[in-house]
């Protein structure tokens, strides 16, 4: 009973995220709520004095699938885990509630939400994707390296930053670059557009616009956004095309950063420019040999790359071995690359990549186990 | 079908600045028009911030709540029908609108917001749709 109550109130402090049917107002729409839920509301009575809404708890990915059209409404709903059935009157008060889904006037069974708005916003609060982490999947390996692109990025800049930056309270990220619950990721579905160029664009000229800069630090900005791609080897499993991050830098200040699918291609071609000088590469792959003597390991990636692990830099170290319980009990560097391959696990390596005969070299600078 | 600019006339949104959107023209074109109990009465063709329902709560009086929501096509009309269950239950009308009828707006390609001048009785130009 008291949770039914809290629930109510969490109800009527709601946030409309997204409109995808409007018709004299929202028809179907996602909402956000105080506590952090998210919800997809469906209109199943209308009155004057009262109307009466389904409520789905959701996440960004069950939404990508029902707007990306991969699943049907009814599909959608009935796939939840619970639905609450709201009656609200003129004043927005809730009058009555009770689980369930609804059935009887669910659209028919091959009805899907059709919009002409196909995007979806993705809220991020603290160093969630709001309301659920999705570890598993390519999207969340996006927004790692977009973490660790703006963490670099961050890392070039300092000094160069307003002092406002420099705010405890204005971390996300674990970075002084967006402002409390004001960062907004959207995702287009299906779209042919090439954003990129226009992106990194943006995201200089909205850097340059507030600080000022040598062009050596935008244009590392710049390459460390590039890294911000989704590894060459990701298969993401939901269709998405472009994604759009936009937050505010300080009041005045707004900052977007926008990826897509053409980035795979993009990065490749920046990764084989790299390799034929000595460049910064973020690559993934699984570990398929191990060398004691040389403190290496072997990933396979679109090539045969040999990872040396710097048996002295104690904090590469530190992140590798706390990416995976089993590595933590490793004495030394060199039981860590044996654990490695005999976990035959995936990492995410960034290094200094070179050629050294038909060997290509990665010198460490970061290493993490990945799923 | 001729979309221009018509200002002399008095619309229901005309307390609002800013509002038609600048995009909006006026045009003759037939849209069509969901009536989610199936009656044709001049109630129906009030914008969402004047309804006396809970939907005025998730939608202050704004522009576009001022308007009211038609579809360019039958087909557009029919998939509202079949998506939401609150317009289940409705029929299907045509809107024979001309440029002396207010202001238009093709938001999306399948939903257009109308404001129409004060005092208009949009069902003079309401007709049944088979």
């Amino acid at each position: 009973m008291r949770r039914e109550q809290e629930l109510k109130e969490q109800f009527e402090k709601q946030q409309i995220v997204d409109v995808y049917i409007h018709y004299d107002g929202p028809r179907a729409y996602s909402f956000f709520t105080p506590d952090q839920g998210f919800y997809f509301a469906f209109n199943l009575e209308q009155y004057d004095e009262k109307s009466e809404w389904l409520y789905i708890p959701t996440n960004n990915f069950r939404m990508v699938q029902l707007l990306s059209r991969a699943e049907t409404i009814t599909d959608f709903i009935l796939k939840s885990n619970a639905g609450y059935i709201v009656e609200i009157d003129q004043a927005g008060s809730i009058t009555n509630m009770q689980e369930g889904f609804a059935e009887d006037k669910l659209p028919a069974a091959s009805v899907y939400l059709k919009t002409d708005d196909d995007y979806m916003t993705f809220y991020l609060t603290g160093e969630k994707v709001s309301p659920f982490t999705m570890s598993e999947s390519d999207f969340t390996t996006t927004l790692t390296n977009l973490r660790n692109g703006t963490l670099k990025a961050m890392k070039a800049l300092q000094g160069f930053l307003p002092s406002s930056f420099q705010s405890p309270s204005s971390q996300i990220f674990g970075t002084p670059l967006y402002a409390p619950g004001s960062l907004k990721m959207v995702v287009k579905v299906e779209s042919d557009k090439d954003l990129l160029k226009a992106t990194l664009a943006v995201a200089s000229d909205q850097i340059e616009a507030g600080m000022t800069l040598d062009q050596s630090q935008v244009d590392e900005v710049k390459n460390n956004f590039y890294f911000a791609a989704p590894p060459l080897r990701s298969r993401p499993d939901f269709s998405y095309d472009t994604v759009t991050i936009t937050s505010n830098l300080m009041a005045s200040q707004a900052f977007k950063l926008e990826l897509n699918q053409d980035h795979k291609r993009k990065h490749l071609d920046y990764v084989k420019k790299g390799q034929k000088s000595d460049d910064m590469v973020i690559l993934t792959g699984k570990v398929v040999r191990a060398a004691h003597d040389k403190c290496s390991f072997t990933i396979q990636n679109t090539e045969i790359i040999e990872c040396l692990l710097d048996p002295n830099n104690t904090e590469l170290i530190n992140e590798l071995t706390a990416s995976k319980a089993e590595l933590q009990n490793c004495e030394t560097p060199e039981d860590i690359v044996t654990e490695l391959l005999d976990l035959k696990c995936n990492v995410k390596v960034a290094g200094i990549l070179s050629t050294s005969g038909s060997t290509k070299i990665l010198k460490l600078t970061s290493a993490l186990v990945v799923p | 079908m001729s979309g221009v600019q018509n200002s002399t006339l008095k619309l229901i949104c005309d307390h609002l600045t800013d509002c038609p959107h600048k995009s909006s023209v006026s045009k003759n074109q037939d849209y069509f028009r969901v009536m989610k109990d199936g009656v044709i009465k001049k109630e129906n063709f009030i914008g969402t911030a004047y309804l006396p329902s809970a939907v005025k709560n998730k939608t202050p009086e704004n522009c576009e709540t001022c308007a009211v929501s038609i579809n360019p096509t039958p087909a557009d009309a029919q998939n509202l029908i079949q998506v939401i269950p609150a317009f289940r239950r409705g029929t299907i009308i045509k809107l024979e609108i001309k440029i002396d009828h207010g202001r238009i707006h093709d938001n999306t390609t399948y939903h257009a917001n109308w404001w129409h001048p004060q005092g208009f009785d949009p069902t003079t130009i309401a007709r049944s749709h088979p």
